[in-house]
């Protein structure tokens, strides 16, 4: 599979995670991880920091080609 | 301090869009700046083009009043923008020239598709500036009333600055006004967020322990369930927001104002890291910035108890409460400008879809000079912004929530899947596309009539006939459906012509 459909999916795999965590898993995702840090809120950090970063390294490969 | 940044933001844009016009001689010059923004550049004015005053105003609202669940709202533009950068910045650029129609019409019937097109285009784009436009009539109004400027004024001066920028600067003017836009924003939540954790010795614990008592006891500040969601609700609301954004065509229309594919990835990449910095600050500070110093703060409330001007500005009164009468201005003027950028491109992309979809491709078919071209989007420009405005005081006492909603289901429904397919589908033919393209524009309206946001809300009904105030679940579902089930049952020579040319699409 090409990388560019493996980084969506990535993404969207935390997306959807932080989507049904709201009604389906709301516990699960309020376990308190680091501090006020809660699993949904590590997710949702997880994810902000993920996205920008995958682009910009498929940004440099694909300038690498 | 706020109303003389009010006037400088307008007068200062006013001066670029005068500077932009004398760069302005050609079609290519006023649609897609002739192709000459830089890839960062137009990052920031993507940035700036999507970031609308939802972003700073009422994302800060849905964390003030229900917490957590905003989650849904920010991490949807996530999903969008890696959808752009890795399926569909290079053939948009590869084979698009003004708008998203044409990558669309490089494989299939050119005049039904560009009609679809411009249909669900001027759709989107009247009813999302509809809403941005009612939204920023009531936020100036609240912002600078007590200097005379009422609702009815506020969407005049937006109206007409609107149709300023572009019927005189084009491309160039949106793109500035939209490139400090983005910047003031940045730099209005950074030192936003620094104030608010300065308050609180930048110990997160402390904000959140204040905010957690401010919240109430529910806990969802900090936990799903504020906005009462059921599971389908969640996941239309999400599908709604992140393939609308991907399918929103002045987003899209972006990647066609820089040079080549690898200018517009790192546009694309550039917007993305800028949205999701304030995204950060707005969910982990300002938002419960605000639960913490504004929620239950005598000053912010009026007679009945309530936020004085309504949850949409807790952000401004949170940059009251932490630097005074003069951040209070700034923050005013960011908000401003951000409404600006916002209205810009969305009327750009409107004018688009008329003169150069509409009239140069389906009513002159291609056989129109540029002069004529570009005096026609002016007259398009003014005359949708009368339109605008108009609609702008009709739907004063409206809701917005649910235009913007319907805004998102439409571009969803019909954009996306458009886009999706003739990209990456060999099967897709015309007849699927115009079918599904209506399907899901039609199931898009008639889901948001017939559910609680207007069946209920506006029309006072007891109770909706389609039960979900979210419909893009249905609607995209219904539109990718019925283009696959149209497509492969369809024997017309069109359609073999139609996959004949995806190939050679693909190889470009």
């Amino acid at each position: 599979m090409q990388r560019q459909w493996i980084y969506t999916g990535i993404i969207f795999f935390l997306f959807l995670v932080l989507v049904f965590g709201v009604p389906l898993f709301p516990e699960l995702m309020a376990v308190e991880i680091i501090g006020p840090m809660n699993l949904g809120m590590l997710t949702f950090l997880l994810l902000h920091i993920l996205t920008p970063a995958l682009a910009f390294s498929y940004l440099k490969q694909i300038q690498g080609e | 301090m706020g109303i003389f940044l009010f006037f400088v933001i307008i007068v200062g844009t006013i001066g670029l869009t005068i500077v932009a016009s004398r760069r302005t001689s050609s079609a290519a010059d006023f649609f897609v700046a002739n192709e000459k923004i830089g890839g960062v550049s137009n990052g920031f004015a993507i940035a700036g083009d999507f970031m609308s005053a939802a972003t700073l105003l009422g994302i800060t609202a849905i964390i003030f009043g229900a917490g957590y669940d905003a989650v849904i709202y920010l991490g949807a533009p996530l999903g969008a923008f890696s959808i752009m950068i890795y399926l569909m910045t290079d053939k948009l650029k590869a084979l698009g020239k003004y708008s998203f129609t044409d990558i669309i019409c490089s494989r299939l019937k050119e005049k039904p598709i560009r009609i679809l097109a411009a249909t669900t285009t001027l759709s989107f784009s009247l009813i999302y500036l509809m809403a941005q436009i009612v939204g920023a009539g009531a936020l100036i109004e609240v912002l600078f009333g007590d200097f005379g400027i009422s609702y009815l004024r506020a969407v005049i001066i937006v109206t007409t600055l609107m149709v300023i920028y572009v019927a005189i600067g084009g491309m160039f003017a949106t793109t500035w006004v939209q490139i400090i836009k983005a910047i003031l924003l940045l730099a209005g939540v950074t030192v936003l967020g620094l104030l608010t954790l300065a308050n609180f010795d930048f110990s997160f614990s402390a904000m959140y322990a204040q905010a957690q008592g401010n919240h109430g006891p529910d806990g969802f500040l900090t936990r799903g369930g504020g906005l009462g969601l059921s599971t389908l609700s969640a996941v239309s609301l999400g599908v709604g927001l992140c393939f609308g954004l991907a399918g929103s065509p002045h987003l899209l229309m972006r990647f066609f104002t820089v040079k080549d594919k690898a200018a517009a990835r790192v546009s694309a990449g550039v917007a993305l890291g800028a949205i999701s910095y304030v995204n950060v600050l707005v969910f982990f500070v300002i938002g419960v910035g605000a639960v913490a110093l504004v929620k239950g703060n005598s000053a912010y409330l009026d007679a009945s108890g309530s936020i004085i001007g309504g949850n949409n500005m807790v952000s401004v009164h949170l940059a009251h409460a932490v630097g005074g009468e003069v951040f209070l201005g700034i923050i005013a003027a960011v908000a401003f400008a951000t409404i600006l950028a916002v209205v810009a491109g969305l009327m750009l992309a409107s004018v688009t879809a008329l003169a150069h979809d509409v009239y140069a491709k389906v009513v002159r078919v291609g056989e129109i000079d540029q002069a004529r071209q570009i005096k026609l989007s002016k007259l398009a420009a003014v005359f949708l912004g009368i339109i605008v405005a108009l609609l702008g005081i009709a739907f004063e006492k409206q809701n917005i929530a649910y235009i913007v909603s319907l805004a998102m289901a439409i571009a969803a429904s019909t954009n996306f899947p458009l886009l999706m397919l003739s990209m990456y589908w060999p099967g897709l033919t015309t007849r699927g596309a115009v079918t599904g393209g209506i399907v899901g524009l039609v199931t898009a309206i008639v889901l948001v009539v017939l559910g609680p946001a207007v069946w209920v809300d506006v029309f006072g009904n007891d109770r909706p006939i389609f039960p979900q105030a979210y419909p893009a679940l249905y609607s995209v579902t219904l539109a990718f459906f019925t283009m696959w089930l149209v497509s492969i049952l369809d024997r017309s020579e069109q359609a073999k012509e139609d996959r004949e040319k995806f190939q050679v699409m693909k190889a470009i």
